[in-house]
């Protein structure tokens, strides 16, 4: 799905611009009404950074273990997936808010190249998801020399 | 598989007219889970990318601030490329009752969650009135 607007994009462009736009996009929706009430996006949300040499894909997964992600890189799919459990409270518990979401996840990501599963690293700290994903060395663009004749 | 589990986009917390922040990123209002329990109240808030250290509470009066300082990613020769959550701080204010003993909230920070535990002041905890009959 992203893989359009990845494609799309001017080169060398502030990434704060995306950020803002989503956010120009959103406030016009809540104006004119379309989406009535709250916003809910899929979960975890996922950003997508991209060098010459690969992809670095980060998820806010606040308060799940590590262990509790199951990250699986096939050819040129991503997809992460899990559960989020609301934690065991007492029978006599009354909740005054419930803003926190739950339950099963699972994302697929179709990223724009092919990636080297074998170099595929997940790192988690303080509730956030970074995975790198280093393009495989056989799909790098070559230059090509001009010979001269 | 499961219906997709949906999140509530983050909420941009606004400041009062002509009121500047002193950080320039932007403040977000964190997603939280609150429930009372017979010892007292949990409050559970999602403050991803805040390292422990990086948590401010405060207590004045009756008003609990919390507040997570994100520390944004730098990562040489990245670009980003598609964007779902912005990354910035987050801040939320709630008023607490009386029945909170102020001098004994707990915190802890696991994995980006932060918990409070406010218990409940001693007099406040339920008691149980006899009705007695009128003679």
């Amino acid at each position: 799905m992203w893989r359009n607007i990845y494609f799309n994009r001017p080169r060398r462009r502030s990434p704060m611009l995306w950020q803002e736009m989503r956010r120009l996009q959103r406030d016009m929706e809540r104006l004119m009404g379309t989406t009535p009430g709250p916003i809910r996006s899929k979960f975890p949300a996922m950003n997508v950074w991209a060098s010459e040499n690969g992809l670095m894909v980060s998820a806010e997964v606040p308060g799940l273990d590590p262990e509790a992600i199951d990250i699986s890189v096939v050819g040129d799919t991503l997809t992460l997936s899990g559960s989020r459990q609301r934690e065991e409270t007492p029978e006599d518990t009354r909740y005054h808010r419930r803003e926190r979401s739950m339950g099963e996840f699972s994302r697929t990501f179709e990223l724009p190249y092919r990636v080297d599963a074998e170099q595929v690293e997940a790192r988690f700290r303080n509730g956030v998801l970074h995975i790198s994903l280093p393009r495989l060395a056989q799909d790098m663009p070559k230059k090509i020399e001009i010979k001269s004749a | 598989m499961a219906e997709q589990t949906m999140e509530l986009e983050k909420q941009e917390v606004e400041t009062p007219m002509g009121v500047e922040r002193t950080r320039t990123t932007r403040t977000f209002s964190p997603a939280v889970d609150i429930y009372e329990t017979e010892a007292g109240v949990v409050l559970l808030a999602d403050m991803p990318g805040v390292d422990m250290n990086d948590v401010d509470i405060m207590l004045e009066k009756n008003l609990l601030t919390i507040r997570g300082m994100v520390e944004e990613p730098t990562a040489e020769s990245y670009e980003l490329a598609y964007a779902e959550y912005p990354i910035g701080d987050y801040e939320r204010t709630f008023a607490l009752s009386d029945e909170v003993d102020k001098s004994k909230i707990e915190a802890t920070m696991k994995n980006g969650v932060l918990r409070l535990l406010l218990p409940k002041a001693e007099e406040a905890k339920v008691r149980k009135i006899a009705v007695r009959l009128e003679e």
